[in-house]
């Protein structure tokens, strides 16, 4: 259910969940508007930025507000639609529910893949 | 005013991480308070029938969802219920797959 203006997912989050499924999941079933590469960091890390302001590029600042609950969404391939449930089950189980994080717009701006993201 | 009496069975099974389990039934309960109360490990969030985390397949039974916001027509066609809404309907033998 869409209830925040951004969510944000990293690519680390993805590849720890994958890991601990034992299966390669496409980043896409989780539908963030922005996904990010913490380059070292483990996955869920966003996790910590609960609170925290965004700068990505010249110009965008988020606040990043909550954890994102998740939804029956992420059980579906994102290309074929077939289900798995046991993606949520495991999401609902190992973290609470919670893949990625929901932010909001303080100041606009345009952003283009290959952006830093600096967290102020 | 009608009224409709409904039958439900004593127990029904569960297959939960590889384990079937029998439950025992509490009429009005859903299915998922049973498991529960058993002390299973079923994976629930909302509780409230959006979310989905607690669809199982109902590989036999019959049972009525209280609400159902999030099973499209597709996942009920293939069999699919959610454990916190469902409440048996008839006294059938009930199995439950929460491992789909």
């Amino acid at each position: 259910m869409d209830c925040r203006p951004i969510s944000l997912l990293s690519t680390q989050t993805v590849e720890t969940l994958s890991a601990e499924l034992g299966a390669a999941l496409d980043r896409r079933r989780f539908r963030a508007n922005l996904y990010v590469d913490w380059q070292g960091r483990d996955g869920y890390y966003e996790d910590s930025l609960v609170g925290r302001r965004l700068r990505i590029g010249d110009r965008l600042q988020m606040q990043v507000l909550e954890r994102d609950p998740r939804c029956k969404m992420i059980t579906l391939d994102p290309d074929t639609a077939e289900i798995s449930p046991r993606v949520l089950r495991h999401v609902s189980r190992k973290h609470e529910g919670y893949t990625g994080v929901y932010a909001a717009v303080l100041r606009e701006g345009v952003v283009a893949e290959g952006d830093e993201v600096e967290i102020l | 005013m009608k009224s409709r009496f409904l039958s439900y069975p004593s127990c029904f099974s569960v297959v939960l991480d590889g384990v079937e389990h029998e439950v025992e039934y509490t009429p009005g309960a859903t299915l998922l308070d049973c498991m529960l109360t058993a002390g299973l490990d079923a994976p629930h969030l909302c509780q409230e029938g959006h979310c989905g985390t607690c669809m199982s397949v109902l590989r036999s039974g019959e049972v009525v969802m209280r609400e159902n916001m999030v099973l499209s027509q597709r996942d009920l066609d293939a069999g699919y219920v959610l454990a916190c809404q469902s409440v048996p309907t008839s006294d059938a033998e009930l199995r439950l797959d929460m491992d789909t």
